[in-house]
């Protein structure tokens, strides 16, 4: 019973799960709360603007008045450092909410269709999609849409949806062999009430435990598609166009590229780290 | 006895089959007749493959699920026939003129909802209430299945209630449109034999409260004569004896009921050997030509080899298919 009721807490209602929380998931969270605040209090006290150029003198190494430096256009590495928290984590809230919501619903329509050719070219469609390498499909949809972060938010939910379909259906499939589904079709219940109150509550959790793990790789993917010129453009401060245009002074001016590194990385395990804690205790 | 007034559900050689890869049929119900009249309790008995279930499931409309079709005969619901009634008829039918108990309900809740947003929904589907007094009124159907401390029922979900308790939610929701008709499924197969007659006794009593028409489905011919007034026998399929319970209880005119009968331990006599009906019940696609219980009958004759299943006659006041009959003696 314990089992149950704890995974339930944790899926209707979350806060009251954080009260009881593992060390696991107060260490994530003790890493990106700060980071969340800086990124919201940094770029809007600090003396220096995180995009003009020319303000500063160019390639200062880390000091009092530069906590992190100063790039080759001689703008602050920590104000842009911090702008760009506040833009790769919204761009990967959305990044995961979007295909989430979207793959778990059409995941759970295939998975409880009666008609066996709806859900049979569905899945062409979905593996065909997770069959391609990410990195290409997603370059390939960034120069449909173009760059930036409509061209970012695009590629992930027409690719990523994908992999959530796949999983809701999974689970669907499981749902739609349940007793309580062949009991609100024997209720009369219509189709669309079935899936929208008893199919999805249980499909969706399952969708949120991956999502979690998922938001680490939506960093890497948009910090990934900026370092490779296919993302956000300049002067926009984000993680991975930083690194990139920290690449050329590596060994002269390290703390270009290392400081929005160091931010991502540790932003990435902070996560990491809370979804492995949920995804725990939703299991025990 | 047959009802004076025009019959609630009449099937009439009802026949359903397995739909195989390839086309192949594969019977599983042969030609069961049934009659249920209005504020009537009709039982359904067999043993497990007999085509009970199936026959449930054409009755509530689900067959395609199960991958079979009828073959044949009909089923009459005011003048309407549900064999060919098409999904969205169904739709119409399902839930709200028929209701419907589930099998195996230990798992028939939804396990993320709470009883009461069960319920509310139930009550909101059937429409009979304002959305305002939908709550009211998920109270009012559990205290009417007699769930003790309803108002505490109501916020907790299918993990914190006993198997008696969810049967009783499944059965309040089924309750909910105040369907004309219920069918209950082996309803208390799950559940422990103390709560079994409680449940049984609940379904009777809610059933003539509502003045509502019952089929009652079970491997037990005693669960159905606590609440039934009327029995169909099947066996592999077909029906054996039907007729009215006053009749066939102490006077089974088909070997098989009457094997059904002295099988059970409480008609077994201290220090003798509990007798059982021999060898197994016939699979489907392999039921023997002839009467189909022959090669497990005590009193069969070559007679009952030849030729198919035997058709149900009238004889000693009920309806039977062994063509024997006069040479039965009281169990």
């Amino acid at each position: 019973m314990a089992r149950s009721t704890d995974a339930d807490r944790v899926i209707r209602k979350p806060f009251a799960a954080l009260r009881g929380l593992d060390p696991e998931s107060r260490w994530g969270l003790a890493v990106l709360v700060p980071i969340i605040l800086l990124g919201s209090l940094v770029p809007a006290f600090s003396p220096y603007h995180p995009e003009v150029a020319g303000t500063g003198i160019p390639l200062q190494p880390p000091d009092l008045t530069h906590l992190f430096g100063t790039d080759d256009l001689g703008r602050d590495v920590f104000v842009r450092t911090f702008a760009a928290a506040q833009l790769d984590m919204t761009l990967a809230f959305l990044g995961v909410a979007g295909p989430l919501l979207i793959g778990t619903f059409i995941g759970a329509v295939i998975g409880t269709t009666k008609w066996p050719l709806v859900s049979g070219a569905w899945m062409i469609l979905i593996d065909a999609i997770n069959a391609f390498p990410f990195i290409a499909i997603t370059l390939a949809i960034v120069a449909l849409f173009g760059s930036g972060p409509q061209g970012i938010l695009a590629a992930l939910t027409l690719t990523n949806w994908a992999r959530y379909a796949k999983l809701a259906r999974a689970r669907a499939l499981v749902v739609g062999k349940s007793d309580y589904f062949f009991a609100t079709r024997v209720l009369g219940y219509s189709r669309p009430r079935v899936l929208l109150r008893h199919v999805l509550p249980n499909v969706y959790s399952e969708s949120l435990a991956y999502g979690l793990s998922d938001f680490v790789f939506v960093i890497l993917v948009i910090a990934g598609l900026s370092f490779l010129g296919a993302g956000t453009r300049p002067p926009t401060p984000e993680w991975g166009a930083m690194m990139s245009d920290g690449r050329l002074f590596l060994t002269t001016a390290w703390w270009i590229a290392v400081f929005p590194g160091l931010a991502l990385s540790v932003t990435a395990v902070g996560v990491a780290l809370v979804a492995d804690g949920l995804e725990r205790r939703s299991r025990e | 006895m047959t009802a004076t007034v025009t019959p609630l559900l009449q099937v009439e050689d009802l026949s359903v089959a397995f739909r195989k890869p390839g086309g192949r049929l594969l019977p599983v119900v042969d030609k069961v007749n049934l009659t249920v009249g209005v504020d009537r309790a009709h039982g359904v008995v067999g043993e497990s493959g007999s085509g009970k279930t199936m026959l449930c499931r054409t009755l509530i409309g689900t067959l395609r699920r199960h991958g079979a079709v009828v073959t044949g005969g009909r089923i009459l619901l005011d003048g309407q026939d549900l064999a060919r009634a098409d999904e969205r008829a169904w739709r119409k039918i399902r839930g709200r003129v028929i209701g419907y108990v589930p099998q195996s309900s230990l798992a028939s809740l939804n396990p993320v909802l709470s009883v009461e947003t069960q319920l509310v929904e139930a009550v909101t589907v059937a429409g009979r209430t304002s959305a305002r007094d939908a709550r009211a009124e998920a109270l009012r159907l559990l205290e009417l299945v007699r769930i003790p401390r309803a108002k505490q029922v109501l916020g907790q979900r299918s993990h914190e209630l006993s198997g008696g308790m969810r049967q009783r939610v499944i059965i309040a929701c089924a309750l909910a449109p105040r369907p004309r008709l219920l069918i209950a499924d082996e309803p208390t197969t799950a559940l422990d034999v103390t709560v079994e007659h409680k449940i049984l006794e609940l379904i009777g009593d809610v059933r003539r409260e509502f003045g509502m028409s019952l089929i009652l489905v079970s491997h037990d011919l005693a669960v159905v004569d606590e609440v039934c007034d009327e029995v169909v026998v099947m066996y592999a399929g077909a029906s054996v004896e039907a007729g009215n319970l006053e009749r066939i209880r102490p006077e089974p005119r088909h070997p098989y009921t009457r094997a059904l009968r002295i099988s059970r331990v409480d008609s077994a006599h201290p220090g003798q050997d509990l007798e059982a009906i021999g060898g197994e019940a016939p699979s489907l696609g392999a039921w023997p030509s002839g009467c189909r219980f022959w090669p497990r009958c005590p009193m069969a004759q070559d007679d009952c080899r030849p030729d198919g299943q035997p058709p149900l006659a009238w004889f000693a006041g009920r309806w039977t298919a062994c063509i024997h009959a006069d040479l039965m003696e009281r169990p």
